[in-house]
């Protein structure tokens, strides 16, 4: 009964946990510019989690050593070192990205610049984490971003013409704006196949105490979350599609994913998007601080861990007390955050084989997984999309930010 | 009595006796007693990257048949190592007998 | 007498003491060449001269002037005669008490000058 209830709360954290400012974003865009012919990178992005996601569960599970501290075992200082580097730098982009979401929504709600919100919100941010213990932050934060869920309804509502939606699941290439439409899909997949998330999964797992017997739960919680998850992203997709690309708008704010869930959700469309999104992205923001406080502690054996007081675990504590003011200061000085966003999407799927690389090394290890190392398909469904990504960012940024 | 770190040894190249190239030093093996761990050998050469790369991807029991059979590394003696210049270890053996002595 | 590889199975390892505590991670293992006879390791060492070491020489510089400047200013890296190795398994555990060496100085000193300075530090 307490490993169903395990699940059950796994999956709807996972739910919940899985839309922040970059998958609606790079969702809304997608629908607006290209209507349903982007829904297959959501679809691919989300596959390609659900294996990774898992598989930081596993070997966290099985080894009793989370991604991090594995990679350093394994490869050493030095590549640990590069690692770090690449992951802090691209992640601390996102959570400028995130907490510039969630100072969007407070903007949208009380009229005064999102500027203004950075401070507050990088407060809450450190708060909650000096504060809070693993599994509040994790389940408070994804139970509350279940408002998300109305991206689902509204979808649903809007009575979008279903096959033409199952034929945007086959990648086709674009009539027109090539360089915008590949830059689109790098920036879906970068929004989707986070490293951050494999850090802070397979760390959750550590601070959870899980063992062998939690593979089966970990399985069910990857693949029923995150296909969930993907679901809100193509419900995203959807709304923009029917309410934005007819009218030609094309998404470069916030508040225009926010106005155009008030086309099916009248009522409550604004609210639920504004109240959502918020928690959505400070649920996110939580996740990266923790995984790049992790990637230090862990490469470098610190002591860690989310549960214990700050004073037992200095200087990982330290390493997000001095984070989150820094990533505030984009926000203070009035960067667009959704520009701040689309290139944190991109670059994360630049910099991808440099995460998965090494991690799909030590998941084919027997020594550290025993019997329970991957298998054909997961491998090979990681790889591909990961080389798929990685050369699609590689051609796609230069031409999006210099070609056109 | 002189010190030298392993860090300081991984990834110097190694010449022989007639100061032919060997290879980089990927690994340095040593018996492990009661209180101390003695060095035992050197690892060396473009083959030894390749099991050390294969150590990551496979157990290793298979790594150490890998070793034998197919990849096989320069293995120097301890006694058979110059390190009085750390910078650049030099082999006393010409390079045709440490292939012999090879797994 | 078991065989190791120092690489593999002990460097960049995590270290834990007799309580299983952090105490940072092989950095660093020591040969001893004695005049005659076959060297052995003499110590595992930690801390960021290391580091800064393995980065390459050039990172030596700053590292020593950065940490003689801010921090608990050890200059030298934690060391761990090879005697204290007790175990090697996924991890390297010591026979030591953590609170008996030198390896969470710089965790002390971040406590003391920043963590501590901060309300609420003490619990969750």
């Amino acid at each position: 009964m307490k490993k169903i209830l395990q699940v059950a709360l796994g999956i709807v954290t996972s739910i919940g946990g899985f839309l922040e400012i970059g998958s609606v974003t790079t969702a809304a865009q997608a629908g607006a510019s290209f209507g349903y012919q982007l829904l297959w990178p959501i679809a691919l992005g989300t596959l390609c989690l659900i294996f990774l996601v898992e598989m930081s569960g596993r070997l966290s599970a099985v080894s009793k050593h989370t991604v991090i501290a594995a990679m350093r075992d394994r490869f050493g200082f030095r590549f640990y070192l590069l690692v770090l580097i690449l992951m802090v730098l691209v992640s601390f982009l996102v959570l400028c990205a995130e907490m510039g979401g969630i100072s969007l929504c407070l903007q949208m709600s009380t009229g005064l610049g999102f500027p203004w919100w950075a401070i507050p919100v990088a407060l809450v941010l450190w708060l909650l984490l000096w504060r809070g213990t693993f599994s509040v932050i994790e389940n408070g934060s994804s139970l509350l971003g279940l408002m998300t869920v109305a991206f689902a309804v509204g979808a649903w509502k809007l009575h979008p013409d279903w096959s033409s939606v199952a034929s945007g699941l086959i990648p086709t290439r674009p009539s027109e704006h090539a360089a915008k439409y590949w830059f689109i899909v790098v920036s879906i997949l970068g929004a989707s196949i986070s490293p951050y998330m494999m850090y802070f999964y397979s760390s959750g797992a550590i601070e959870d105490e899980w063992d062998e017997s939690y593979i089966g739960i970990n399985r069910v919680i990857a693949a029923f979350g995150m296909t969930f998850g993907g679901l809100l992203s193509a419900g995203v997709l959807i709304i923009a599609t029917l309410v934005l690309k007819p009218k030609g708008i094309d998404v470069d704010s916030f508040q225009q994913v926010a106005l155009m869930m008030t086309i099916p959700l009248p009522n409550w469309g604004f609210e639920l998007f504004v109240g959502g999104m918020a928690v959505a992205c400070l649920g996110a923001a939580l996740e990266i601080t923790l995984a790049i406080s992790y990637l230090f502690a862990q490469g470098l054996g610190w002591n860690w861990s989310e549960n214990a007081a700050p004073d037992s675990e200095a200087r990982f504590c330290t390493v997000y007390t001095l984070l989150i003011p820094i990533a505030a200061i984009p926000l203070l000085l009035g960067i667009e955050p959704v520009k701040i966003t689309i290139l944190s999407m991109a670059l994360t799927a630049a910099v991808l084989p440099a995460a998965i690389i090494p991690f799909l090394v030590l998941m084919n290890d027997k020594d550290l997984l025993a019997d329970h190392t991957n298998g054909f398909i997961s491998n090979t469904v990681v790889v591909l999309i990961m080389l798929m990504s990685f050369a699609l960012a590689v051609v796609s940024i230069p031409l999006q930010y210099f070609g056109s | 009595m002189k010190e030298i770190s392993v860090e300081e040894l991984i990834g110097t190249h190694v010449v022989d006796s007639e100061g032919k190239k060997l290879g980089r030093i990927h690994e340095i093996s040593a018996e492990r007693g009661e209180d101390s761990c003695l060095v035992d050998a050197y690892y060396v050469g473009g083959r030894a990257m390749i099991v050390r790369i294969a150590r990551w991807a496979v157990p290793s029991k298979m790594s150490s048949a890998l070793e034998s059979k197919l990849v096989r590394p320069f293995r120097i003696p301890w006694d058979e190592m110059d390190l009085s210049d750390p910078r650049h270890p030099r082999a006393t053996m010409c390079k045709e007998q440490i292939k012999r002595v090879a797994r | 007498m078991t065989k190791i590889d120092l690489v593999r199975d002990v460097l960049d390892k995590q270290m834990l003491d007799r309580n299983d505590c952090e105490l940072g991670r092989v950095d660093g293992i020591v040969i001893e060449f004695p005049e005659n006879g076959q060297p052995r390791v003499a110590r595992l060492e930690a801390g960021g001269s290391v580091l800064a070491g393995r980065v390459g020489d050039w990172a030596k510089k700053p590292v020593r002037a950065i940490a003689s400047k801010i921090g608990p200013k050890r200059l030298s890296p934690v060391k761990f005669p090879w005697e204290k190795v007790k175990k090697l398994g996924r991890d390297v555990h010591l026979d030591v008490d953590k609170e008996e060496t030198t390896a969470l100085a710089w965790e002390k000193w971040v406590d003391k000058n920043i963590v501590d300075k901060l309300p609420g530090a003490k619990s969750k």
